[in-house]
């Protein structure tokens, strides 16, 4: 969470548990360093936007992955992610939908927006911890993304 | 001829008889005085011409004076009675008379006298010319002049001007020539027939034979029945003979049959001619040929009486009025009357305002008269209003009849009445309204339900397994961080807490898979099942590798439907006869396909541990289990999620089983022809 360093990974989740489960799970796997936090969708919005507190903040920094839940409070996951893909700046962040739902309409409409990757949380703590962890070692890691241009 | 008396010579003579019978003494005197003599000499009416037996005259009366013109006392002594007669009758004369006596006689006095002379009565006619040249007819009678030894001295010719009688029967004679001519005529024109008092033909003339195809032979001596032709009514006949029999004429048209059995007609005048007793002699028919009038009249009687009988089937059928070309109504019919609840009186002479009910747009109406004033047909549907202010349909064609300009000369309206049709149209029309209506509520009533649905699905998917996760996670992670420090038990617990969440998780999928089924579309084509279940198959995996397994696939026919739904149903059913064979030392899996009631049926058997067919209605209802889960795990939807695809590809699922002797599960993904 510090400004000054860039940000690797936004993660977007209201929920405290599934938060801390995540944040847990990637912790475990070494992938704690530079994680932002946003509990809404329009938290999430003015952190890649660097708008409100994060206007200091320059947006070709941008990170490396977004995990963005889809219900979220304020403004839903399917706007944020409607956003960011349709602005020239912000469309090459690659974004991976972990979301607990798993309505084909939702799957079809996310990928119409142009995520790169939709993945269903399991109720299984395991499988969950597993799924944060190769998200986080692929996208981090194993990806290389492209370079912004302001 | 014996030419009558003259009135003035009758006169005389009764005159003189009388003298002789009466006053028979003065007789003598009277002659010897001459008195007779000098009376017949003196009359002026008489010419009395008296010759010697030469004919040269000797007396010259009065009389002859007058009629001739000469004096006595030019001829007596002189002339002979030859000079003052036209020249061509004493030829003629005397060529008759040579011929009749066969004894030369000469053209002149003698011709005048010849038969006189032999004692022969002879009164004649003859031309006298006066002596200014003109002539005169005459009758002359002669008389022979003897002395006391019988032989002639002289001849006595005693003539009258025979002019008027002479003009009298010229006139008879033209007469008799127009009556002639007349019966040329009549003979040309009619059909003549004359017959007796007892009704014998007696005369026909040739028209009377020409139109009747019988001989004149044929015909006299018959009666009138021969052309008989049974049409007329006896009243007809006997009427006929009473007036004729009475004398009277009688006039009337006869329908007659000729000979070769065709019929005519005549029109037929019968003028009875009476004899002296008044009893009718003879009678005269006269006829005219009207064979073709009547035929026309039949005719016409006929197409008459055919457009009348259609009339009056209108009448009956129909509602008709009838306008002129102005729209006044002059004529309706009584169901114009009935239905529009107008009397006859208050109808005519209106125009149709007086029904009109003002539903319809004036483009409506001024179309109509555009349509009819065009010498058109027009038919529509009209509602009009009764006189008592009610409603009523008709179906309407109007037709207008056109005069020698082809201007509407009248209009003939023939209506129906639909009135009930029309109500029924309208009920039907606000029924399908309000149908619809009711359609769309209910389709929004629908669609507000599914959205819920989907809102609560949305929910269920996404909310109810965020806590399960946490449950989870944290058991987990109490597991992995504080596991060390916690008693045995206390680790079994979380174990447990962690398998109900996990429990639950699998729960909501199910219900969540089965809830979608419902409004998920179905994506038909043709399938290759061998092919769909080996893929179910993989999918499965190998939970029994550790197990003995036979699987046995028979032909497998190709079948519509969804392959998604579809390959979940083999998924579900697989599985089951997997799990259900378990504790079976070696599990047998029998797949195949067979006709039941027409239709392909799939089944699924196993040699598991089957079930009390006593359950079997339990089988495919929703968390439904006919085992224990710790015998057999499962949330007791799988096979209603069977069901359910079925179901909507309009097949049939159903089991057979005994426990302990394995289960059958059968589907068809069609109607079957029989139950």
């Amino acid at each position: 969470m510090n400004e000054t360093n860039t940000v690797e990974l936004l993660l977007v989740e209201d929920n405290p548990q599934d938060l801390e489960l995540a944040l847990r799970a990637l912790r475990k796997a070494n992938l704690s360093n530079r994680i932002h936090v946003a509990r809404d969708g329009a938290e999430a919005l003015e952190f890649i936007f660097c708008e409100g507190p994060h206007a200091a903040r320059r947006i070709t920094d941008s990170p490396k992955v977004i995990l963005l839940d889809l219900k979220l409070p304020k403004i839903d996951g399917l706007e944020v992610l409607k956003r960011i893909k349709g602005d020239s700046r912000t469309k090459m962040i690659p974004i991976v939908v972990l979301t607990s739902s798993k309505e084909q309409s939702d799957v079809v409409e996310s990928y119409q927006l142009g995520v790169n990757s939709y993945i269903v949380k399991p109720v299984n703590f395991e499988q969950f911890a597993e799924a944060v962890r190769d998200l986080g070692l692929y996208w981090l890691l194993h990806n290389q993304p492209p370079k912004l241009s302001e | 001829m014996k030419p009558p008396l003259l009135p003035k010579e009758a006169e005389l003579l009764a005159c003189a008889s009388v003298e002789v019978i009466t006053e028979a003494r003065r007789k003598e005197a009277v002659l010897k005085a001459g008195i007779l003599q000098n009376a017949i000499l003196n009359s002026a009416n008489f010419s009395s011409i008296a010759t010697d037996e030469k004919g040269v005259i000797q007396v010259f009366n009065v009389g002859a004076e007058r009629m001739l013109g000469y004096a006595a006392a030019d001829v007596l002594n002189k002339s002979t009675p030859a000079e003052i007669s036209d020249p061509q009758e004493l030829i003629a004369r005397a060529t008759g008379l040579s011929l009749e006596f066969a004894t030369p006689i000469a053209p002149g006095f003698e011709a005048l006298v010849f038969k006189a002379s032999r004692g022969i009565e002879d009164i004649y006619e003859l031309t006298y010319i006066r002596k200014d040249g003109s002539r005169f007819p005459a009758v002359v009678s002669v008389t022979a002049l003897r002395d006391a030894q019988a032989g002639i001295i002289g001849y006595l010719l005693i003539g009258t001007d025979n002019t008027e009688r002479k003009a009298a029967e010229e006139k008879l004679k033209a007469s008799t020539k127009e009556v002639l001519d007349l019966k040329a005529a009549l003979d040309e024109h009619a059909i003549v027939a004359i017959t007796d008092s007892r009704g014998k033909i007696a005369f026909v003339n040739d028209k009377f034979c020409t139109i009747s195809k019988y001989s004149r032979a044929e015909l006299i001596g018959q009666d009138h029945r021969i052309i008989n032709s049974g049409y007329h009514p006896k009243a007809f006949i006997h009427e006929l003979w009473t007036t004729i029999g009475r004398g009277r004429v009688w006039h009337g048209e006869i329908k007659n049959k000729a000979k070769d059995g065709s019929f005519y007609w005549v029109d037929t005048t019968i003028v009875p001619f009476l004899d002296d007793q008044g009893k009718p002699r003879q009678y005269v028919a006269i006829r005219a040929d009207i064979t073709e009038r009547k035929t026309a009249e039949e005719k016409l009687k006929a197409s008459t009486k055919e457009v009348l009988d259609l009339k009056a089937a209108l009448d009956e059928h129909a509602i008709v009025a009838i306008t002129d070309s102005r729209g006044k109504i002059t004529f309706v019919n009584d169901k114009f009357c009935t239905i529009s609840k107008y009397s006859r009186e208050e109808l005519l002479g209106q125009d149709h305002r007086i029904i009109n009910s003002g539903y319809h747009p004036k483009e409506f109406i001024h179309k109509l008269w555009t349509t009819i004033g065009h010498g058109r047909v027009w038919h529509g549907e009209i509602k009009n209003k009764a006189k008592d202010g009610s409603f009523y349909w008709v179906d309407t064609t109007i037709v207008p009849f056109l005069d020698d300009r082809g201007k509407p000369r009248q209009y003939v309206a023939i209506r129906a009445d639909i009135t009930e049709r029309k109500a029924a149209e309208g009920t039907v029309r606000q029924l399908n309204t309000e149908l619809e209506q009711r359609v769309i509520q209910r389709t929004a009533e629908l669609e507000t339900a599914n959205k819920e649905l989907e809102a609560f699905s949305y929910s269920v998917s996404h909310d109810l397994r965020a806590p399960l996760r946490a449950v989870d996670g944290f058991s987990q992670a109490v597991l992995l961080d504080y596991g060390p420090q916690l008693p045995e038990e206390g680790r079994r617990y979380l174990q447990t807490i962690r398998g109900g969440a996990q429990r639950m998780g699998a729960l909501i999928d199910d219900l969540l898979t089965f809830a979608r089924l419902n409004r998920q579309e179905l994506n038909k084509r043709v399938i290759d099942t061998g092919k769909l279940v080996r893929d179910a198959l993989d999918e499965l995996g190998s939970p029994w590798s550790d197990r003995s397994v036979e699987i046995l696939a028979r032909d497998l026919p190709a079948s519509p439907g969804d392959p998604v739904l579809l390959k979940q149903v083999w998924l579900n059913l697989l599985s089951n006869a997997l799990k259900y064979t378990r504790k079976r030392e070696k599990t047998v899996v029998e797949i195949g396909c067979m006709k039941t009631n027409g239709a392909e049926t799939f089944f699924v058997r196993d040699n598991g541990t089957g079930f009390d067919m006593r359950y079997a209605n339990k089988l495919f209802g929703v968390f439904q289990r006919l085992h224990r889960a710790e015998d057999y795990e499962g949330t007791g939807v799988g096979l209603a999620i069977v069901q359910r695809i079925i179901q909507r590809h309009g097949g049939r699922v159903w089991g057979e089983a005994a426990i302990d002797r394995g289960a059958t599960f059968y589907f068809t993904l069609e109607k079957e022809t029989t139950s």
